[in-house]
């Protein structure tokens, strides 16, 4: 009795593992074969760029930083890698394997300032780079940090690494469209109404999350210790900052190690809402004229020098 | 042991109110013997005592904050100010299961139907046992107390059940209602920037949410019950093949609908009284069913509605004098469907307010849905979405028409079930979305 149950939960085991495999390996072919859209862009940054100029962040990293500007501008090749819904943790571990591979010029990092106190928004929680684990073993320690210890157990699945991504893959594989993405830019049209009244984003009461703290100072060490330019940059959005003393900090941490901060905090020049998608979000327009003062100060920073 | 777990799995949340539990438990406990023991007016008195003794528990930390605010809104019209203060307190987890699963003990041993219970742990653990303690089926004295006694021999094929019956309830809450509340949150929470057609999509979602959040909950209550050879009673029968309001609830939540049954409506007289008064019981029963869902509105207007539904269906029947003792089984299939599709319509329409946070807001998206459909929000979890209830009404289709041949989770070759069931662990692991938040109905 006992050895049948034994034989039948082993059999029941070699059937889930024997599931598991086939589909996990079916899940990554479909994952890897994308030419197009947001998996494939972090595939890109992960694996394949070697431009001079790499661009990270959540949305407002992918829809305000246009790539021709700053290639026309510096003379260097450039990839908006931008990813919505990520937080720095995200930044950090691209940071952390495209170093492995080669040493971009300059590294560029959209930050949201409230990503840097403790639960502030919903967002995948490095999700997007699980896929990327068994081959990237610079990034495992990130997300076992983020996501806990037992995710190197829940690796042993092939299937999970990709979780979600069966329908994503599969619709990005089947258009046929302009495959692949070479700029990595994410132009927003449209504009917010004029009526719109800008939003408040107060932090007084809200607790530091000392971890996103500690990324960005390694992520700042990686670089410098790399001799590649690190530009943090808060983009603009339609909104008022409170209570943000988390800036001091960051700006101190930066200037530490020799990277550039540059903050568009309540900044009047961005005050025209024709500028913005949305609250959080330039346009194209609005793009546009934050990559092309982007660039100008980039420049007058670097000609002090 | 299973009360000591059921002890520290409850004071996993907030460990204080064990306190509240241990209260109620006492007081049941003391009063049932009491009961049995008394005699006349006395038990009357008793039973009042305990059940005033659970209710008053319930209206303290669920509905004082809801009543305070209805007076302070009411004051305001006279331009009064309320003095009377706001709780601030969380509400304990399960409060309202397990009070009514109290509460039926009592009733019981008054009816004489279950003798009182002598010993007080078994007593305590028929309250508080932790599959069960937290959103039910809320059990029956009958059904329960006997199997605490029992003793229990290890059975590997009650593990093997209850595994399966949990697999099968993780798939229901990890796959199909935590996919589809990602669509339903996203429209539901921006319902003003979205269309009427996106807002009937995020209704039909949610039918199916709330359906897999919770029967898939009972699903996982029953399966770990079962584990430990303890039987727990169905909770939910393929509700959405229903074919009138009224077989609806005799498919879901039976656990609470027949508790409302036995333990109001016929108390206040069911059928067997006039035209007027039955109807004003089905409609009572169905507002308290309502209000002991939440403190709020919407919730009494779900209620409502039900109650709404149901007399409609009773007054058409009398016009037309349709004949319930004629066999039901030879209704065409387009009869069929149509029945079972128009229940469905009007039991999304109820949901709306099941979702919505204010009654107003509930309206705005009828309106909505009837009068200003236009473009579609889609996202890629609209596809997965359809997919999963095209999936799940295949499933219980063919477990309602008995399709024994497709039915592979049962089947009497070994290698189909584990097949079976091996797909759908690696759907869970493939498809499951796993930060998808806590049971719906726990917050009640």
């Amino acid at each position: 009795m006992i050895k049948s149950i034994y034989f039948r939960f082993l059999l029941f085991l070699g059937i889930v593992i024997l599931f598991d495999v086939v589909f996990g390996l079916f899940l990554r072919n479909l994952f890897f074969e994308q030419k197009r859209g947001t998996n494939y862009r972090t595939t890109f940054v992960l694996e394949k760029t070697k431009k001079d100029i790499i661009i990270l962040g959540s949305s407002r990293a992918s829809h305000h930083y246009v790539p021709e500007i700053f290639s026309d501008s510096l003379s260097m090749s450039c990839y908006n890698g931008g990813r919505d819904g990520t937080l720095f943790d995200y930044s950090y571990a691209c940071t952390q394997a495209l170093l492995t591979r080669y040493k971009p010029k300059m590294i560029l990092i959209d930050i949201n300032l409230e990503d840097f106190y403790v639960n502030t928004r919903a967002n995948e929680n490095l999700q997007s780079l699980l896929p990327y684990y068994r081959n990237h073993p610079e990034i495992r320690t990130i997300i076992q940090t983020v996501r806990g210890p037992l995710e190197k157990y829940k690796q042993f699945s092939f299937c999970y690494p990709f979780n979600s991504t069966l329908l994503n893959s599969f619709s990005n594989i089947i258009r046929s469209e302009n495959p692949q993405d070479t700029s990595g830019y994410m132009p927003l049209e449209g504009t917010i109404s004029e009526k719109e009244i800008p939003q408040v984003f107060d932090f007084g009461s809200s607790n530091k999350n000392e971890l996103r703290i500690d990324f960005l100072k390694l992520t700042a060490q990686l670089c410098q210790k790399n001799q590649i330019k690190l530009v943090v940059v808060q983009s603009p959005r339609f909104g008022v900052y409170k209570n943000h003393e988390i800036l001091n900090e960051i700006r101190d941490i930066l200037t530490k190690e020799k990277a550039t901060f540059i903050s568009y905090d309540n900044a009047n020049l961005f005050s025209n809402p024709q500028l913005y998608k949305d609250a959080s979000h330039l346009n194209d327009s609005g793009a546009r004229v934050f990559s092309g003062i982007l660039v100008s100060t980039i420049l007058n920073q670097a000609g002090k020098k | 042991m299973l009360l000591a777990a059921s002890c520290y799995f409850y004071m996993a949340f907030v460990p204080i109110y064990i306190l509240i539990l241990a209260f109620t438990i006492v007081v049941d406990y003391f009063a049932g013997i009491a009961i049995e023991n008394a005699r006349g007016n006395r038990r009357r008195w008793l039973l009042m005592a305990s059940l005033v003794a659970n209710i008053g528990i319930l209206a303290v930390f669920k509905y004082y904050n809801f009543l305070n605010d209805n007076l302070t809104q009411l004051l305001g019209i006279f331009h009064v100010q309320n003095r009377i203060p706001y709780l601030e307190i969380l509400l304990p987890i399960g409060l309202s299961f397990h009070t009514f699963q109290a509460m039926s003990y009592t009733i019981e041993v008054y009816r004489g139907n279950q003798p009182a219970e002598r010993h007080f742990g078994i007593y305590s653990l028929y309250v508080m046992f932790y599959p069960q303690l937290v959103a039910g089926p809320i059990e029956r004295p009958q059904n329960l107390l006997h199997q605490f006694h029992a003793y229990h021999e290890f059975k590997w094929e009650n593990i093997v059940t209850g595994l399966k019956i949990m697999l099968w309830g993780f798939f229901k809450k990890l796959v199909i209602a935590d996919r589809l509340s990602i669509y339903v949150d996203a429209v539901y929470n921006n319902a003003e920037h979205h269309s009427g057609t996106s807002l009937l999509i995020a209704t039909l979602f949610f039918a199916f949410q709330i359906y897999c959040d919770f029967s898939g909950y009972s699903d996982i209550a029953i399966g770990s019950a079962k584990a430990m050879g303890i039987d727990l009673m169905i909770n939910f029968r393929r509700p959405y093949l229903s074919q009138s309001i009224s077989e609806f609830w005799s498919r879901w939540h039976i656990s609470l609908s027949t508790w409302f049954k036995d333990y109001m409506y016929i108390s206040l007289g069911g059928n067997r009284v006039g035209i007027s008064r039955w109807y004003f019981n089905l409609f009572f029963v169905f507002l308290v069913s309502g209000i002991w869902h939440g403190a709020n509105w919407t919730f009494v207007v779900w209620g409502a509605l039900n109650g709404v539904y149901l007399i409609l269906a009773l007054v058409r029947d009398r016009f037309l004098k349709t004949d319930k003792t004629k066999n039901q089984s030879v209704k065409s299939f387009a009869s069929t469907t149509f029945n079972t599709l128009f229940t469905f319509i009007l039991i999304c329409l109820t949901w709306v307010f099941f979702r919505v946070s204010t009654v107003q807001g509930g309206f705005e998206i009828v309106r909505k849905i009837v009068f200003e459909q236009g473009n579609l929000f889609f996202d890629l979890d609209l596809v997965y979405g359809f997919l999963c209830i095209l999936f799940l009404m295949t499933f219980e289709w063919i477990q309602e028409k008995r399709i024994e041949k497709l039915q592979w989770m049962n089947s009497t070759n070994p290698i189909v079930r584990y097949i079976a069931f091996g797909l759908l662990l690696v759907s869970i692991i493939s498809f499951g979305v796993f930060d998808g938040g806590q049971f719906i109905y726990f917050q009640f």
